[in-house]
């Protein structure tokens, strides 16, 4: 942010419009070599070690923490269960039940009465799968924003194996629906709402 | 390819996918968002911290094409998160500094246009002064409308000029970046940004008269 001594009360204005939120229309055609040139350089201000030390492991702790599907596949390798029957007994697809064990779908897109079941056969307790959905909505939530505010040609893709044909994790939706983000807290909530109610019932 | 070992670390563990990241990119991340946005290291630390948790939550699920391609995406990510930050912090300001006509007037002096007369927008600069820019309001989507349309109508190096001196890059990075020499960048950017306030005042002038 270009700042002088005196007012300038016109940069002022463009530097609010630059910051402004959405804004898609005064993006620099050079970002790519902004990034070479910024990684290049060298800076005289630098975090202290002792302040590093503490991002990482606060950070550290903070990433560790389960998401629903670390959750599902951790309980699937210490369980008997054969997946065939586990699909049987959950009416999950194949395709489904692979997008929650790689968190590749919004929980509350999955149908309640089938997460139950494969929660309670797996062993999985009610706290720690909603604190697992949780983590998987913030994960979420961090990669939809990515797609919305960073451009197309800036973008990575999926790694190989990590989406599947369904569509079932739709970018396309997200991307255009910017609503989509801050409505799906709330279906979140009444989800879990009703996950737990079912979950205490069957 | 550093942004490989940052992928391999990830996948390793986080602790691992975080220590390299940091080590390959952190303090220039740092670096730049407390040099060219002038915020505090409390500031500084708290949006790297955000781009470094975006990162290591989504980044074993991703390819890159490239360490550029890897690159571009990680300070991108930083940068929205700075300009996120500037815009909360700012729109917070209970009491924006407050400009009157001669901040505007001493403004226009250093864009040395005798062409360019203040007196005709008065109202319209008044009218734009009472309010914070960064605070969502019908006034400031009329600013903000009319500064869209007095870019469009700028060529491409003069909103690239405007966009980056504006995030505090020296002229010869500028150069650098946009492949053109530096060859009297300073008068180039004053004459872009002139160009830019008349155009948006005049705009708005229009906007004023018609509602009158």
């Amino acid at each position: 942010m270009k700042q002088n001594k005196e007012t300038k009360p016109f940069e002022n204005l463009l530097m609010a419009y630059i910051t402004k939120e959405g804004q898609e229309n005064f993006v620099s055609n050079s970002s790519d070599k902004e990034a070479e040139i910024v990684f290049a350089k060298q800076f005289s201000s630098a975090l202290s070690q002792e302040r590093v030390n503490t991002l990482i492991s606060s950070l550290t702790e903070s990433l560790s923490k389960d998401t629903l599907g670390s959750l599902i596949q951790n309980a699937l390798a210490s369980s008997d269960t054969n997946i065939s029957d586990l699909q049987a007994n959950t009416g999950l697809t194949t395709s489904l039940l692979e997008d929650i064990k790689s968190d590749m779908v919004f929980t509350n897109s999955v149908p309640v009465k089938s997460l139950v079941k494969l929660l309670k056969l797996l062993n999985v307790s009610l706290e720690k799968a909603q604190l697992a959905i949780d983590t998987t909505f913030e994960r979420l939530s961090a990669e939809s924003k990515m797609f919305l505010t960073i451009p197309m040609k800036a973008q990575p893709s999926f790694r190989k194996g990590m989406s599947n044909n369904t569509g079932a994790f739709d970018m396309v939706r997200l991307k255009s629906d910017e609503s989509y983000l801050y409505q799906n807290k709330e279906a979140l909530d009444k989800y879990t709402k009703r996950l737990s109610e079912l979950y205490r019932e069957i | 390819m550093k942004y490989q070992k940052v992928i391999t670390g990830f996948q390793t563990s986080t602790n691992e996918g975080l220590k390299t990241l940091f080590e390959g990119y952190g303090q220039k991340l740092f670096g730049f968002s407390v040099t060219h946005f002038h915020i505090d290291e409390d500031e500084g630390y708290d949006v790297l911290y955000k781009t470094i948790e975006t990162v290591g939550k989504v980044i074993t699920r991703y390819d890159f094409s490239s360490e550029n391609h890897f690159a571009n995406w990680l300070f991108k990510i930083h940068k929205n998160n700075i300009l996120q930050l500037l815009r909360s912090k700012k729109s917070k300001e209970q009491e924006f500094q407050t400009v009157d006509l001669s901040d505007w007037e001493n403004e226009v002096r250093e864009l040395e246009d005798a062409d360019f007369k203040l007196d005709i927008f008065k109202p319209v600069i008044e009218q734009i002064s009472s309010i914070n820019p960064y605070v969502s309001s019908s006034k400031n989507n009329k600013l903000f409308l009319a500064m869209q349309k007095a870019l469009q109508q700028l060529s491409e190096v003069e909103r690239e000029l405007l966009l980056l001196r504006m995030n505090n890059y020296s002229y010869d990075e500028i150069a650098a970046m946009l492949n053109i020499e530096n060859n009297q960048l300073k008068v180039k950017f004053i004459r872009a940004k002139a160009k830019l306030q008349k155009k948006t005042l005049e705009l708005l002038n229009d906007t004023y008269n018609e509602t009158k």
